[in-house]
């Protein structure tokens, strides 16, 4: 594959993330309307100068009508992107590209979705059912298939597992607890954890991420037009997204104990922006932890751990907000839960925050502050263990060398 | 009615299905069993079924009678040919199960209220999930191979299964040099499993499974007639027709796997991956 990426050439220049929750008073355009009303806000311009928008949103709308009914857009183009779980990823992606290709001098990439009105528990699929033979197991029971998996493979007990993934449960929630934008605000023991009722597999309620609404923007600029914003741009160093041959769900030898897109994306990714040690080189990342065991495998795949220690590593909190390399220093999408289109700029709204010193003093974490680490990354999954997209980006706030 | 040596009487009215069989006077030992006791009445499809039954047991030159009860009646009479013994070889050959072996193989310890559920006499709080849809008609035409036949597309360059069938090969990419595979009759192994209690099912909870087939090929659906405590990584499987729900009128069915209790069907040399050994 022929990647080049587009390193240094674009930058973001302002951001905005609503809160994300049970936002029962809240409307799709509500969120739409806060997210980009914070986002331009911050970098100082009227929508009315943004040349272009990409809207992420799986089910929440369709069109650009959807965002420009409500943001009053006057005749620009909007383009509405949908990628599964990767579709705020996907909005960005794209935004970049149209500001490096020199069509545009200014966009806005927003994400937006509105889950908890259907009332249903998880996320619902939109496809027409088709034959009728696509097996309709649900998301956590597809994702419940890496547990005894990665035991086998690795020889780690079933019991040993399920404090590992307690404790990645427990460290999310730390974190969720003390950002005011989260859905779930608060710490939650171990015991608890560990106590909650079955949802598929070994997964138990704890282990899967939230429900909720929210919406999240980015503008973007080419490098150079940066400082006309914002004296701390965050730069754009690689974006890469794969979707695989579904090989898993038809190929034996598939074990589900990795997910091959997101290595893929992953090598992509850091290839673009020059990272050959992920774990020694970035400030932090913020990863698609829509299960607990997801985040367990994403650890290896991403290569912050060899393959079978990742379990160690949780335990041992290299992955903590104060360990390491955090990891979901945010709360994930554990405590944010998961309006899918607004996800992946939520997770880089974290970076737009930590890498620029701008989190509370409470949970700025020290990659940044003590260790002078200035990459954060971003990653986005959408499908199932052998069947999915990968979005893998990275950000920094140094501008070219 | 001296001549008839199979008789088959079909119909949802079954003290009309009874008179007539007594009525018309062929003796009792000609009369094919409907199996109603073991499998209940299977509607339009209970003459072709009865139909197969007679016919993995006829001898060549048998008269066989077809009649079907409605509003009205329809008769058919057939000559068994010479030609009867060969195919009866072939289907045992290829494996296929007569219909008596599958008449047999149901299961006696199902319980009345999730019988009852089963027939929509008892209704279940459903989960909170959307009500499933039913399938597209077109849809299932195109792939009637695969949602009725359970066919696998075989590729001719490299022989790689591919289940559902597809027109580019996973293995070596090759375009359109596909046949269509019979699966139906083959086991497989489960390489992985997990029991979901949130998707719908008639009989929740779901169990899921990731089966490897004997030969090749791997499948994700649905098992039944399973102890979700009972089914682990190694257990073998066969499949079977059934259905997945009902929505909107139109009953919605397709293969499931099944534990399978003994080894009698699996290929000389054991399955194709080892009792209680994932593949990897």
């Amino acid at each position: 594959m022929t990647s080049t990426g587009i390193r240094d050439r674009v930058a973001i220049v302002g951001m905005g993330c609503t809160r994300f929750g049970e936002l029962w008073d809240q409307g799709t355009n509500d969120l739409l309307t806060d997210a980009a009303v914070e986002c331009t806000g911050s970098a100082g311009v009227a929508i009315d100068a943004i040349d272009a928008f990409w809207l992420g949103t799986l089910g929440s709308g369709q069109s650009g009508i959807s965002l420009s009914k409500p943001l009053k857009i006057g005749y620009k183009p909007v383009t509405r992107v949908e990628n599964f779980c990767a579709t705020g990823s996907e909005a960005f992606r794209n935004a970049c590209y149209a500001v490096a290709s020199g069509a545009y001098e200014l966009v806005m990439a927003i994400g937006v979705e509105k889950l908890k009105d259907s009332g249903y528990s998880g996320l619902t699929g939109i496809h027409r059912v088709g034959d009728g033979t696509n097996a309709a197991l649900s998301s956590p029971a597809a994702f419940s298939f890496l547990v005894p998996a990665y035991c086998h493979k690795y020889g780690v007990d079933p019991e040993e597992m399920g404090s590992v993934l307690n404790r990645i449960a427990w460290k999310n929630h730390q974190n969720g607890a003390v950002n005011p934008r989260a859905q779930y605000q608060k710490a939650v023991s171990l015991d608890k954890i560990a106590a909650s009722p079955r949802v598929a597999g070994q997964l138990g309620v704890f282990d899967c991420s939230g429900v909720s609404d929210g919406a999240a923007a980015a503008l973007i600029c080419r490098s150079e037009d940066a400082h006309r914003y914002t004296d701390s741009p965050l730069y754009v160093k690689g974006l890469s997204l794969v979707a695989g041959p579904a090989a898993g769900a038809i190929d034996p030898e598939y074990d589900y104990t990795s997910f091959e897109e997101v290595v893929r994306s992953a090598a992509d990714a850091y290839s673009q922006a020059g990272v050959t040690d992920p774990r020694a080189e970035l400030a932090m990342a913020e990863v698609h932890d829509c299960f607990t065991p997801t985040e367990l495998v994403l650890m290896e795949d991403l290569g912050f751990a060899d393959r079978g220690t990742a379990w160690k590593e949780v335990m041992a909190g290299t992955f903590d907000r104060d360990g390491e390399l955090p990891v979901n220093p945010d709360g994930g999408l554990k405590s944010f839960g998961h309006p899918i289109g607004a996800t992946g700029l939520r997770m880089l709204f974290e970076c737009w925050l930590q890498l620029r010193r701008q989190a509370p003093p409470e949970r700025q974490i020290a990659t940044v502050t003590d260790g002078g680490r200035t990459l954060g990354l971003t990653h986005n999954l959408g499908g199932a263990p052998g069947e999915c997209v990968s979005f893998v980006g990275v950000v920094g706030t140094e501008p070219a060398d | 009615m001296a001549d008839v040596d199979h008789l088959i009487v079909t119909g949802l009215h079954a003290r009309a299905v009874a008179g007539l069989k007594k009525a018309l006077g062929v003796p009792a030992d000609r009369v094919a069993p409907d199996h109603t006791g073991l499998i209940g009445n299977p509607g339009v499809a209970q003459a072709g079924l009865l139909l197969a039954d007679v016919l993995e047991r006829a001898s060549p030159g048998q008269v066989v009678v077809v009649l079907e009860l409605a509003d009205g009646a329809d008769a058919a009479v057939l000559r068994t040919t010479d030609a009867l013994p060969g195919v009866q070889a072939g289907r045992r050959e290829a494996g296929i199960r007569p219909v008596a072996d599958l008449v047999n193989g149901g299961r006696s310890d199902l319980a009345y209220a999730v019988f009852l559920s089963w027939r929509g006499m008892l209704h279940r709080e459903p989960p909170r999930r959307p009500d499933p849809e039913r399938p597209d008609a077109p849809a299932s035409r195109r792939s009637e191979g695969w949602k009725f036949g359970f066919n696998a597309s075989r590729c001719l360059a490299c022989g790689f299964r591919h289940l559902p069938p597809t027109r580019i090969c996973l293995s070596c990419r090759a375009v359109d040099q596909m046949e269509p595979e019979r699966m139906a009759d083959l086991r497989g192994t489960v390489a992985t499993y997990t029991v979901d209690h949130l998707a719908f099912s008639l009989s929740p909870p779901m169990v899921g499974a990731v089966i490897d087939f004997d030969g090749g090929g791997r499948y994700r659906g649905e098992m039944t007639d399973v102890d979700p405590d009972a089914v682990a990584v190694g257990t073998r499987v066969e499949m079977t027709f059934r259905r997945l729900y009902s929505a909107q009128g139109v009953h919605n069915y397709f293969w499931k796997a099944r534990p399978v209790a003994d080894n009698t069907g699996d290929p000389p040399g054991g399955p194709a991956h080892g009792e209680g050994e994932p593949t990897s």
